[in-house]
């Protein structure tokens, strides 16, 4: 669905649907496909604020399998971003945060320019793919 | 409205907007819904925005 009508699209309505959902195992997997989303089609048109507020309630959850779902999220997230995903963390327990921490140190950041996606919108031009994935930063998807 | 977005309205109102418990009727839905998608030449957003809540629902359920 997402190679059809943008991966933006889709994990937009993930996290709409997520945030109103509250079984542990649909926030687990919804945590866990974003990050695999990210991973594939790369850090173009990827909805930053809205990922990052869904990983920041979701680190707070209750149940221990979904924190760690989500902080492998944000850790997939880091990876694109770097430091800068820190100033958007203040919202998490600072327990959870050391966790976090400890998973970013084991983590490195992937070069924006060396970066391939597997995946593409179809449709997409291979000239805006190669804009769109190479030299990327993810940060330029924050709301002004 | 496209076929799709069509077709997948129609499915809505079959599994009772979505409520539908048994689990075999909405494992087809699931499999309509993806055989649709992987043959659909273009697929709307519309198309998505229906199918989105279904699929994001029942992402957690087991097999």
């Amino acid at each position: 669905m997402a190679e059809h009508a943008s991966p933006a699209f889709v994990i937009k309505g993930m996290v709409k649907h997520g945030s109103s959902a509250k079984s542990p195992k649909v926030l687990e997997e919804l945590a866990l496909h974003i990050g695999v989303f990210l991973k594939e089609f790369g850090p173009a048109g990827f909805p930053l604020q809205e990922v990052i507020d869904f990983g920041v309630t979701g680190c707070g959850h209750a149940n221990k399998k979904v924190r760690d779902t989500f902080i492998q999220m944000v850790t997939t997230i880091y990876e694109f971003v770097g430091e800068p995903i820190k100033e958007f963390l203040k919202g998490v327990k600072s327990s959870t945060l050391k966790v976090i921490e400890d998973s970013f140190s084991k983590t490195e950041v992937i070069d924006a320019k060396q970066f391939q996606s597997k995946r593409q919108v179809i449709g997409e031009e291979e000239e805006s793919k190669g804009a769109a994935s190479g030299g990327f930063n993810l940060l330029d998807n924050l709301p002004r | 409205m496209d076929m799709l977005e069509h077709s997948i309205r129609f499915m809505k109102g079959k599994l009772k907007d979505y409520k539908e418990s048994n689990r075999n009727i909405v494992k087809a839905g699931i499999a309509l819904i993806s055989k649709c998608i992987e043959s659909a030449h273009r697929v709307g957003k519309r198309s998505c925005t229906l199918a989105i809540p279904f699929l994001s629902e029942k992402i957690g359920d087991p097999i």
